[in-house]
């Protein structure tokens, strides 16, 4: 062995020439694209945040939102107040774009072949390409896109299509509203849609019609919904009969699933019933028949007052039947409007795509902000005939699997960095305005077609242009006030006054076919958090609990118990799933309330996600789907049992076993059960707190709470909560500080399910308090229960007394500190949690603390519309109200007052300033 | 018997494991064996410290999980040595002066193995010294209504005062030692150690003045401490825990694992070492008995808490109770059943308490048992509180298991190393007795 031979000196300017090395790295410029502020924009004061009227589209429809901004970073979203369908409430997706925006997944750069490439190449790319486009009036050029409901890119692409007449745009959504218009073209003779007001029925029909779930318009329709509930003292009914859960039924007084074939047969009986046509066979069953009369009944009670609504992925027929009865019951509840979404004429179906790629005669393909290798009917073999196409352009926000097989990948811009419009449910328009600069080299959808127009004009510019135009008069006051307000006043949609044309004895004759529920049959669903698979990437939603299942990161095949027995499954079996040929892979999930011979899985699982270290395998039911049986799968065959699957999910107990958590009254004005509410509260071995002038309470009324998650989502985003993934939830550690708890109870077969959001209880004499050894956790003068981060030596004892078990610890440093974009939309005013500590609800203390700074600077008392918790906020019903209970005034004063209003383990005598407002079920049991 | 032979023999024998390394294969053998479980604690406690406390099996709601069961655990094995050297010395109980340096040692690092667990535990352990009354700049002050403030003092005194006590009794044998020992290095050694003692009839005097308070001082701490360990559960409200039975119950139980432990390590050691004649099947008999005396203390206290949980009319202790015994957790209930209930009652068979092999395999069974009876007592308790909606289940992980194994191998490595160094009998209470007798 030879000898180094090193002399002393040498080795120490060698070993310091490699320290100096080691630390180059750090000296790299950031990646991402900052602002700095070189002058201090005037009112702008560090810490105090601004608010900015926008809308976040889902489904191409706009939900008006503002976006909190933080020295120029937007860091959250709330809905506006003067939106027509969000009323300042907003719902789980719309806040979680904050994170996708901000998502380190996201597609930072263009991609050619492979390569990334600079800013300036993808605009020359674009460039090229229409430069080559008018020599053949754009043949062989397609696009493929989603329904969108903007009208400035309505008329880029109509500049498009008229410069280049044979071009042919394709438009394809996962979830598709086809159906909803191809029934009122049946119904009325003309493409409507319907828009419905729920302050006027007195009784609704609901036909898996989830108007509190994901039909566009439900954030207004689930407020108008229990507001007139509350106010006619309980008096409307809801029934609904559908084959799988969704949240209005789970809602309902009444509610029956049935198997998805016999809906359409009830429902021809209900109508009869009512007087509505003409004679159909009575269903068999005893249970149907019993609650197919019975709705009949309250139908031809209401009269003008009935509502019949029917789900948008049923069938045209059915749909179009329910328009008709509505008319001939004279319903004011619901109102027609021409369809929001543009271009619906103009656009060709995705089918007529796949063909024209297979015959050769496309030659460029624009993908615009979709995935259709993952989303297209399995039967087009979508992937097959795009890999024919040579040039392949996908525009998106995130490298997903069409991107892979794209020749040319651009990034693209989300609606917090570009400007743009939408419609609301209702048409209403909002500009979408940006908040920041682009925060990587994207255009926006607009620029993308103002480039293939040769035009290369801004966002900024298209929008203005377009509504310059639209708007005449004083343009610029006009626009800073739509701007503004966050909608455009007036725009909303004329009620058509179209008649129908349609005689449901049609129907009728055509659905004598009989019912055979021999086979099992498999229901599809757009997923209640990732949609049709495009949030998968967040985890914000990727971990809220599914409604029913508390299922996160997943889906599954659901069926009831009585199914799994049939099919000789059990629940946690892996399965094969098979249907004329195709197959894909799920695990059972019992689950009761699901039709009998009756399976359901969610869309958009499966997927092989960017974000890997979080996620799990899933399972997805796209392989299963084709174009012309998109979501209801007969003949379906279960084969080959295998491993137990691990489902992970944040509840594994639905039953309350016996015990007294959730009260029913039939009555708003009942009392609850209160067998265990303490006789005297003032039994106790510490001495009463002291009044201050301010104490903060909280009041959740369970009977308005539709458990839709927009209020624990809303607390994730204002307080800073890590998404842990799958595995540590399935260690049960998930850090949500609110949960909603979902119990059923009754019959195995249609179970009454019961919604409990449990925050922080903030116990007058809270059991956490006494037991931690440091004083982590200490009560403030106005009740609340405080826990002092930086104090905490993780014990955990606090949680093991807490009977409410609302107390989560970070076991783990799970917050992300390295990953720079992670960063930036963190809210400023509430600490980031490290390793070993414990955390919970806070009653947004930084929110009261905020009010009282603004109060004492004006030497007042704080307003009750001041502090708002941020789930209160979100939440689309009011189910909860926030306050200082001294001041008799106050909502929150006055719900406590209420006969309804009850603690949860009152028996405990812990006195929470959390309460609740017991469900009310006219028509149910008390208990 | 003034003079046996025997006696005289094995005596001589304490003095020259430690001063002529007497059975030093066996010793090597243990010693190593230790050794390398005390590294895997080291690994846990390395891995635990880089990651946190999640990469044990504890989860919301089941927040305290192996490190508690082990802590209250050792804890109760330590207390038999306190019995021992300051109850029965009290009660002129002599036959204990065989075992009772033996048992104080093991009390010593017994406490020692529970008291790194609540430290280790905390999800931020560089903090622990927060929970010490100190001034501080802070102006903070400890929660005193904390049941863990009560254990801190409560653990705190018990270790002082056993290693006061363990060291008083040592005094006179260290002595022996410096005068006996061949080797310059072992007298200066024990010399520094024995204080100089003498043997004088004053200093006699004085030691057995001094000892006889400390016995009074270390009695009610056999008491007091697992009283105080139980409140964390009593005191707490979860169903399960929130018991007054727990204080007496939880003494009762940690006498009987303690004297479990005691035979676990005095048998092998009395064989290995040749002291049949000091630890004698009289000795094992006596200690039997306390075993099973205490065992039926516990099994009562079974009893109860199942009664209590009819009684109270309360759902969730009744639903608890039968959660327990055929839940995912059923296993592990009547292990806990058997071990502590029906297999010890073995004991009233004079054959199996004169027995050392079988006493032997039963001191085993009954610290599985007791330890198994703090799982049942903390997780199971913890996973099925008021709320159905927060339920869920603890399962150990691979650290879990590492860390109570590593803690057993830091336990017997110091008691290696003890009875390399110091005599493990009390030599000069031993031949007191003789003398006496």
């Amino acid at each position: 062995m030879s000898q180094i031979k090193i002399s002393r000196r040498q080795f120490l300017k060698r070993a310091g020439l490699l320290f100096a090395m080691s630390q180059l790295p750090a000296c790299k410029p950031r990646p991402e694209e900052i602002i700095p502020y070189v002058k201090m924009p005037e009112r702008l004061v560090p810490g105090n945040p601004k608010f900015y009227a926008t809308a976040m589209t889902l489904r191409g429809i706009a939900r008006g939102v503002l976006a909190e901004s933080h020295m120029g970073r937007p860091t959250r979203l709330e809905g506006n107040p003067q939106h027509p369908e969000s009323l300042g409430a907003i719902d789980p997706v719309s806040q979680a774009e904050i994170y996708t925006f901000y998502n380190p997944a996201r597609s930072k750069g263009g991609l050619e072949k492979g390569k990334e490439i600079v800013r300036e190449r993808q605009i020359q790319i674009i460039k090229t390409l229409a430069a080559s486009l008018p020599e053949r009036q754009g043949e062989g050029f397609r696009i493929l896109m989603e329904s969108s409901a903007s009208p400035s890119l309505e008329a880029e692409v109509r500049k498009l299509l008229r410069a280049l007449p044979r071009t042919v745009v394709h438009r394809f959504d996962p979830v598709s509203r086809d159906p909803v218009y191809e029934a009122t073209a049946r119904a009325f003779g003309q493409e409507l849609q319907p828009v419905y007001d729920f302050t006027r029925p007195s009784f609704i029909l609901s036909v898996s019609g989830d108007f509190l779930g994901d039909m566009p318009g439900a954030l207004r329709y689930s407020r108008d919904y229990t507001e007139q509930r509350r106010r006619s003292s309980y008096a409307t009914r809801l029934y609904s009969i559908e084959c799988v859960w969704t949240l209005t039924g789970a809602h309902a007084d009444k509610r029956l699933p049935v198997h998805p074939d016999q809906i359409l047969p009830a429902l021809l009986y209900i109508l009869y019933r009512a007087g509505l046509h003409a004679e159909v066979p009575v269903p068999a069953e005893s249970a149907l028949r019993g609650f197919c009369d019975e709705t009949a009944g309250g139908l031809k009670l209401a009269g003008a007052g009935g509502l019949i609504i029917a789900g948008e992925m049923e069938d045209p027929a059915l749909q179009a039947l329910c328009h008709v009865a509505n008319s001939r019951l004279g319903s004011t509840a619901v109102r027609y409007i021409s369809p929001v979404e543009v271009l619906r004429g103009e656009t060709r179906s995705i089918n007529e795509l796949v063909e024209a790629m297979r015959d050769g005669s496309v030659r460029t393909l624009l993908v615009l902000d979709s995935n259709p290798v993952y989303t297209a009917p399995s039967d087009l073999a979508f992937e097959e005939a795009f890999l024919r196409v040579p040039d392949r352009i996908h525009y998106g926000l995130f490298r997903d699997e069409t991107a892979a097989r794209s020749t040319v990948h651009l990034p693209a811009a989300h609606n917090l960095e570009a400007w743009g419009d939408g419609k609301a449910y209702d048409g209403t328009v909002s500009i979408v305005q940006p908040l920041i600069q682009p925060l990587f080299d994207s255009v926006s959808p607009l620029e993308l077609f103002s480039l293939l127009n040769s035009e290369a004009k801004s966002g900024y510019e298209l929008v203005r242009d377009y509504w310059r135009y639209k708007a005449g008069g004083e343009f610029e006051k006009w626009w800073r006030k739509s701007l503004e307000d966050g909608i455009i006043s007036g725009t909303a949609s004329q009620s058509s006054s179209a008649a129908p044309v349609m005689n449901p004895d049609e129907v009728v004759a055509a659905s004598q076919a009989p019912f055979n529920a021999s086979s099992f049959t498999l229901v599809l669903c757009p997923d209640h958090r990732i949609w049709d698979g495009r949030y998968a990437e967040n985890p914000w939603l990727q971990e809220l609990p599914e409604p029913f299942t508390k299922l996160v990161w997943d889906t599954a095949l659901f069926m009831s118990q009585k199914t799994a027995d049939s099919l000789q499954v059990q629940h946690g079996d892996q399965v094969e799933i098979r249907q004329r040929g195709r197959m894909t892979q799920a695990a059972v999930f019992v689950l009761p309330g699901i039709a009998d011979g009756t399976g359901f899985m969610t869309l958009g699982y499966g997927r092989p996600l960017l974000m890997q270290s979080k996620a799990a395998p899933s399972f997805n039911a796209y392989l299963l789907r084709t174009s012309s049986e998109p979501w209801v799968l007969r003949g379906v065959e279960l084969a080959g049992r295998g491993a137990p699957y691990e489902f992970v999910s944040t509840q594994n107990h639905f039953n309350m076993q016996g015990r007294d958590i959730i009260h029913v009254v039939k009555g708003e004005d009942k009392t609850g059960r209160r067998l265990e509410q303490s006789k005297d509260p003032s039994i106790s071995l510490y001495p009463p707190q002291p009044q201050e002038p301010y104490e903060w309470g909280m009041v959740i009324d369970l009977s308005s709470c539709i458990g839709c998650g927009s209020c624990v989502m809303a607390c994730q985003a204002e307080n800073n909560i890590v998404s842990v993934g799958k595995d540590q939830v399935g260690r049960s550690r998930e850090m949500h500080w609110l949960r909603i708890a979902s119990y059923f109870k009754g019959s195995e077969q249609n179970p009454q399910v019961y919604f409990q959001p449990i925050p922080c209880m903030h116990c007058e004499t809270a059991p956490c308090e006494v037991v931690c050894p440091v004083a982590a956790t200490s009560h403030s003068v106005e009740g609340l229960n405080e826990q002092i981060y930086n104090r905490c030596v993780g014990t955990r004892y606090c949680s093991n007394n807490c009977p409410y078990k609302v107390r989560r610890f970070n076991f783990y440093n799970y917050v992300d500190g390295d990953t720079e974009i992670l960063k930036m939309f963190r809210n400023p005013d509430v600490t980031v949690r490290a390793r070993g500590v414990m955390e919970k609800c806070t009653y947004c203390v930084q929110r009261i603390n905020e009010a009282r700074i603004r109060a004492q600077r004006e030497n007042r008392r704080i307003r009750e519309e001041e502090v708002r918790t941020a789930c209160q906020q979100a939440c689309p019903t009011g189910a909860i109200v926030f306050g200082n209970i001294m001041d008799r005034e106050s909502e929150v004063a006055k719900a406590r007052k209420n006969p309804r209003n009850y603690s949860l383990l009152a028996g405990l005598n812990t006195r929470p300033r959390t309460t609740y407002l017991a469900y009310v079920s006219p028509i149910g049991e008390e208990s | 018997m003034k003079n046996d032979p025997a006696v005289r023999e094995a005596s001589q024998r304490v003095y020259d494991i430690v001063l002529r390394h007497y059975g030093n294969r066996a010793w090597w053998a243990g010693f190593l064996i230790s050794s390398f479980f005390l590294l895997v604690l080291l690994v846990a406690l390395t891995v635990l410290f880089w990651w946190g406390v999640g990469i044990w099996g504890i989860n919301i709601p089941v927040a305290w999980g192996f490190a508690i069961v082990n802590f209250v655990w050792w804890i109760g094995i330590g207390h038999a040595g306190t019995f021992i050297s300051a109850v029965l010395y009290l009660c002129n109980q002599n036959w204990r002066n065989s075992i009772n340096r033996l048992s104080e040692a093991m009390t010593l690092f017994a406490v020692t193995c529970a008291g790194m667990f609540p430290v280790i535990h905390l999800g931020r352990f560089w903090r622990v010294y927060w929970l010490a009354p100190y001034p501080n700049t802070m102006e903070v002050w400890p929660q005193f209504r904390s049941p863990l403030i009560w254990d801190e003092f409560a653990v705190g005194t018990y270790f002082t005062v056993s290693i006061l006590f363990w060291y008083l009794g040592l005094v006179p044998d260290l002595a022996a030692l410096r005068d006996t020992a061949p080797k310059r290095l072992q007298k200066i050694f024990y010399g520094v150690l024995s204080f100089g003692w003498s043997g004088s009839s004053l200093q006699w005097a004085r030691f057995q003045a001094a000892y006889g308070i400390l016995a009074g001082l270390a009695t009610p701490l056999v008491v007091s401490v697992h009283s105080i360990v139980s409140t964390d559960f009593a005191a707490a409200q979860v169903p399960g825990w929130h018991n007054a039975l727990f204080p007496p119950y939880f003494v009762a139980g940690a006498i009987f694992s303690g004297f479990a432990m005691v035979l676990t390590f005095a048998i092998p050691l009395r064989k290995f070492f040749h002291l049949e004649a000091l630890i004698t099947p009289d000795h094992m008999d006596k200690m039997a008995k306390v075993m099973l005396a205490t065992g039926l203390i516990v099994a009562y206290g079974y009893i109860m808490e199942g009664f209590m949980a009819w009684y109270s009319g309360s759902q969730e202790e009744w639903q608890l109770l039968r959660f327990r015994f055929t839940g995912p957790y059923a296993v592990v209930s009547w292990l806990v059943m058997i071990c502590n209930v029906i297999i010890p009652q073995a004991l009233w068979l004079p054959r199996v308490r004169k027995s050392p092999l079988l006493l032997f395999i039963l001191s085993l069974v009954i610290n599985l048992g007791m330890w198994l009876e703090r799982f049942v007592i903390i997780v199971t308790a913890l996973s099925k509180d008021f709320l159905p909606s927060s339920w869920a289940l603890f399962y150990p992980t691979f650290w879990d298991i590492a860390t109570l194994i590593g803690s057993l191998g830091l336990f017997s490595w110091l008691f290696f190393l003890f009875i390399r160094f110091f005599p493990m009998i009390s030599v000069h209470e031993v031949k007191k007795e003789y003398a006496e007798a």
